[in-house]
C-alpha cells in the first residue's frame, strides 16, 4: 500500500452503492432499539401462517363430498400461501415497530464524526534502513501497519480520521485524511540525508489521540498513546571516520577500517562577515573540504557543512536601517550590524537570517517555530544579541549567521578562530553512509500498541435523525394496514 | 394404511349408572306414547294396566264407555304391551366410523346398549348386531332378554374395532342378517355406504325402522380444523384429496352435506322411516330418547 499509496478514488458507480447502502438498513442507527424486539411479532404471525398452510391428514366418513369440492376446485397452490391480509398485517406491524425503533442516519459518509490523531515520527536515520523481512524501509513498514490500524478503526467506528503528522524537522505539521497515506507526505517523512536527527522524547507525547511512529520500540511504554514499531534487523556498514577512512562495523563486535572517505564540500549562501567567510575558508581547508561559495545547495553533493548568511540587501533604506549591537561569545568580541528589532518590517527578520528564539518550543521541541524560509526550530542558538535574538544559530549540516557585518575587537583573532572550529565541527555532519552504530543495531521485532485513548474534544456530530424515514415508515405501517382491513371486510 | 383416530370403543366407568336412570325415564315416555294407542308394532298382544283422563288426540277406540257414562267424562285405556316384542339393533363398524373425536363408532355403540336397555326393560328380545366382526371373524350378534345380558352386549360392543377393511351396514341389508319377524329395527352408523333404497328395503308393514346416523364433529364443522388447508382422506379405501379449507370451500361443503342429509331424510320419510342424525360429541340419551320417542 505504500508503494502506491493512494488508492484510487471511488468510481461514481460505488459511491452511488455507498449511499444506498446507507440509505437501506446498513448504515442505520437507532435511537430505540429495545422496540427492535417487536418484529418477533409479524415473524411469529407468518411462522403461524405457514403453519397453518401445511396442509394435514384429515379421515373423514364425508370424504365423497370433499372429492368432489376439490375436483371443481382450482389449483390449491395459490390458496396454501397465506392470505394477503396476514402479510399486509405482518408488514404493517414491522414497518411500525421500525418506526418506533426511530431509525437515524449518520451526516457524513461512514455515519459516523471524524477523529484528529497525532502521528509523532521518529526521522531518525535507522528509520531508512530495511524493515525485517521485507525490502521497504522501516518507515514503509512502520507506515503500513499503522494505514491497517486506522482503516481497520474507521471501519469499526465509521468515523473519518484526520492525521497531523508531526516529526523534529518539520516546520509546520502535515496532515492527511483517512487510512491511506499519500505518496507525497511518505516522501516528506522519510529521513533526511543531511541530517541526522535524533528520536523524539516519547514519553512527552504519551497522551490521548497521539499515535507513535518509529523503527524500535521506545523503552517508555505508552500509556495512553499506540505505537507502531516498524523493527528490524541490524545493518553493518559505516559507522565513521578517521584519519579519512571509514569506520566499518562488521554486525557484531569488530569495528574495522574500510575505506576512504569520499571529499566532502562546505558552501556558503548570502552575504557574510568577511571575518566569518575568511574563517571557513581556512576550516574547510584545514578539515579537507571542498569550498564552495554563492551556488544552490541543491546541485552539489557531498555537502556536509552550508553557511547560510543574511540575503543581500538591496534596498538602501533597509541598508540604513541595521543596528550595531555589540556581541561575542568564547573570549572574543565585536560589533555587529544586523537587522532591528521594532522597526523591522514583516519579513526583515528573515530576510536578514534572524531567528527568535523567545516563545515555546514544546512538547520536546517538536513544534516548528520558525519562519517561512523552513528553518528548523531545532536549531540551536549559539551567538545571542543582547535582545534576545539569535544572531547564529546551528543545526547538524548547517550554520545560520543572522549578521550582516562583524567587526572583531583588537586581539580576538585567536579566540574568534577556536569558537567558530567548535562551531563548525559540532555543526559538520558526517561523511555520506555513515550511521551512528546505535542507529545500525537491530530494532528488535515488528511492535503494534494500539492507543488506549482516543483522541480527545474531537468533534463528532450527532446522530441526526431525519423525519422522512421514520415517517415513511408510518406511513408505509399504515397503508398496510389498511390494505390488510379492506382485504379483510372483502372477506 | 389409514390411520384412524377413533376407532375403538370404551365405556367409561359411570356409563351404566347413567343407562339405568336413563331406561325408566325413556320407558315412561314411550308408555304414555305407545300405551295411549300410537303402537304400530307388531306384537302377541296388549296387557290392560290402567285408565287416564282422555286427550285430545287419543284413539277413540280406547275411550272407557262404561266409565264415560258413569264419570260423566271420558277416560281412556291405558294398556301395555306384551313381551312377544321382538327388536333388532344394528351397529356399523366399518372404517368411517373410526372418525372422531369423539370416535362415532364410541357414540354409536352407546346408543346401541341404552336402546337395548330400553327394550330389554320393555320385555322385547333385543338382538344387537355388528356390521362386521374381528379381522377373519364373523359379525357377532347377540341376544337380550333380561337386564343381566347388557353386560355381555357391553362386552361385545366393547371389543368391536372400526377398520378400513370392515364391512359396513349395507352388508347386513344385503345379507338379510336382521330378523325378519323383529317390529323394530334401529340401524346405527354414519350410513355413507348405503343408500336411502337399501334402508328402506328393510321396511315391512307392522315394523318400525328408525336410522341413527352419526357424524363427527370434524364432518360437521370442518372450519374447526383451524388449517388452512387439508388432505381428506377416505377411511375405507385411503383415497385422499387435498383441500383449501377457506371460507368459500368450507361453505360449499357444509351446503352439500345439509343437501345429502336432506336428501337421506327425505326419501326415507316418504317411507314412514325416521332419521336422527347426531354429533358423536352429544350425550348418548339425547340421540336414545330422539331415536325412541320422536316427539
Amino acid at each position: 500500500m505504500l508503494g502506491a499509496p493512494t488508492r484510487p478514488s471511488k468510481t461514481p458507480r460505488a459511491r452511488s452503492s455507498t449511499r444506498a447502502e446507507r440509505i437501506l438498513v446498513l448504515d442505520w442507527t437507532w435511537l430505540r432499539p429495545e422496540w427492535l424486539v417487536a418484529l418477533v411479532v409479524p415473524l411469529a404471525l407468518l411462522l403461524a401462517a405457514a403453519t397453518r398452510a401445511r396442509p394435514t391428514d384429515v379421515p373423514v366418513g364425508t370424504f365423497a363430498l370433499w372429492q368432489r369440492l376439490a375436483a371443481g376446485a382450482r389449483g390449491d397452490r395459490r390458496r396454501r400461501r397465506p392470505p394477503l391480509e396476514l402479510l399486509c398485517a405482518a408488514l404493517a406491524i414491522a414497518c411500525a415497530v421500525l418506526a418506533l425503533a426511530r431509525p437515524v442516519t449518520q451526516p457524513d459518509a461512514r455515519g459516523a464524526g471524524r477523529e484528529r490523531w497525532t502521528v509523532v515520527v521518529d526521522r531518525s536515520p535507522s528509520m531508512a534502513l530495511a524493515a525485517a523481512g521485507a525490502g521497504a524501509s522501516r518507515l514503509d513498514a512502520a507506515l503500513g501497519a499503522l494505514s491497517t490500524w486506522a482503516a481497520t478503526r474507521s471501519a469499526r467506528t465509521g468515523a473519518t480520521l484526520e492525521l497531523e503528522w508531526r516529526a523534529a524537522d518539520l516546520a509546520a505539521p502535515l496532515r492527511s485524511e483517512g487510512a491511506d497515506v499519500p505518496r507525497d507526505l511518505v516522501a516528506a517523512l522519510r529521513p533526511p540525508t543531511s541530517r541526522a536527527l535524533a528520536a523524539p522524547e516519547w514519553s512527552a507525547w504519551d497522551a490521548a489521540g497521539v499515535l507513535w511512529l518509529t523503527d524500535q520500540r521506545p523503552t517508555v511504554t505508552p500509556e495512553r498513546a499506540g505505537c507502531f514499531a516498524s523493527g528490524g534487523p541490524a545493518v553493518p556498514g559505516h559507522v565513521g571516520e578517521d584519519e579519512g577512512r571509514y569506520i566499518d562495523w562488521d554486525g557484531g563486535e569488530a569495528l574495522v577500517v574500510g575505506e576512504r572517505v569520499p571529499t566532502g564540500r562546505m558552501f556558503a549562501t548570502g552575504t557574510m562577515p568577511e571575518v566569518v567567510r575568511a574563517f571557513a575558508e581556512v576550516y574547510a581547508a584545514e578539515r579537507r573540504l571542498v569550498w564552495s561559495g554563492g551556488e544552490s545547495a541543491g546541485q552539489l553533493d557531498g555537502v556536509r557543512l552550508s553557511l547560510a548568511g543574511p540575503a543581500a540587501e538591496r534596498s538602501p533604506g533597509l541598508q540604513r536601517a541595521l543596528e550595531a549591537v555589540r556581541v561575542g561569545r568564547d573570549g572574543w568580541f565585536g560589533t555587529a550590524l544586523v537587522a532591528p528589532a521594532a522597526a523591522a518590517p514583516a519579513g526583515l527578520v528573515a530576510t536578514a537570517g534572524l531567528v527568535a528564539t523567545a516563545g515555546p518550543v514544546a512538547p520536546a521541541g517538536l513544534v516548528a517555530s520558525a519562519g517561512s524560509d523552513g528553518r528548523s526550530a531545532l536549531a540551536a542558538t549559539w551567538l545571542e544579541l543582547p535582545d534576545g535574538r539569535a544572531a547564529v544559530t546551528a543545526e547538524r549540516g548547517r550554520v545560520s549567521v543572522g549578521i550582516q557585518q562583524l567587526t572583531l575587537e583588537l586581539g580576538a583573532d585567536a579566540a574568534f578562530a577556536a569558537s567558530w572550529a567548535a562551531l563548525f565541527d559540532g555543526a559538520l555532519a558526517p561523511a555520506p553512509g555513515i550511521l551512528a552504530l546505535a542507529e545500525r543495531r537491530a530494532a528488535g521485532a515488528a511492535v503494534v500498541l494500539e492507543p488506549r485513548a482516543a483522541p480527545e474534544g474531537t468533534p463528532r456530530e450527532p446522530p441526526r435523525e431525519r423525519a422522512p424515514l421514520w415517517g415513511a415508515l408510518a406511513a408505509l405501517a399504515a397503508l398496510s394496514a389498511a390494505l390488510a382491513a379492506r382485504r379483510q371486510a372483502q372477506g | 394404511m389409514v390411520e384412524l383416530q377413533s376407532p375403538f370403543v370404551a365405556f367409561a366407568p359411570g356409563f351404566m349408572r347413567r343407562v339405568e336412570q336413563f331406561v325408566p325415564r325413556l320407558a315412561a315416555a314411550r308408555e304414555r306414547r305407545e300405551g295411549a294407542g300410537g303402537a304400530r308394532l307388531d306384537g302377541a298382544g296388549l296387557e290392560f294396566v290402567g285408565r287416564r283422563p282422555y286427550r285430545p288426540g287419543d284413539d277413540p277406540r280406547r275411550i272407557d264407555w262404561e266409565l264415560l257414562a258413569r264419570e260423566d267424562r271420558p277416560w281412556v285405556r291405558v294398556l301395555h304391551r306384551e313381551a312377544a316384542e321382538r327388536w333388532a339393533i344394528a351397529v356399523d363398524v366399518s372404517g368411517s366410523m373410526g372418525v372422531g373425536p369423539p370416535g362415532k363408532l364410541q357414540a354409536a355403540a352407546e346408543v346401541a346398549l341404552a336402546l337395548a336397555a330400553v327394550g330389554v326393560r320393555a320385555r322385547a328380545l333385543v338382538t344387537l348386531h355388528l356390521s362386521d366382526g374381528p379381522e377373519g371373524s364373523a359379525p357377532p350378534n347377540v341376544a337380550l332378554r333380561r337386564s343381566g345380558d347388557l353386560a355381555r352386549a357391553a362386552e361385545v360392543l366393547g371389543r368391536a374395532v372400526a377398520r378400513p377393511s370392515a364391512r359396513g351396514l349395507g352388508a347386513v341389508i344385503r345379507d338379510r342378517r336382521l330378523p325378519s319377524d323383529a317390529g323394530r329395527v334401529v340401524l346405527l352408523g354414519d350410513l355413507w355406504d348405503v343408500s336411502a333404497a337399501e334402508v328402506a328395503s328393510l321396511q315391512r308393514p307392522g315394523r318400525e325402522l328408525v336410522v341413527g346416523r352419526v357424524l363427527a364433529p370434524v364432518e360437521l364443522e370442518p372450519g374447526q380444523l383451524g388449517a388452512s388447508a387439508a388432505r381428506f382422506i377416505d377411511p375405507e379405501d385411503g383415497r385422499s384429496a387435498l383441500v383449501a379449507l377457506d371460507a368459500h370451500q368450507v361453505a360449499a361443503y357444509q351446503e352439500d352435506l345439509d343437501a345429502e342429509l336432506d336428501r337421506f331424510v327425505g326419501a326415507l320419510a316418504r317411507r314412514r322411516i325416521r332419521v336422527h342424525a347426531w354429533r358423536s360429541d352429544a350425550p348418548f340419551e339425547d340421540p336414545a330418547g330422539a331415536l325412541l320417542d320422536p316427539r
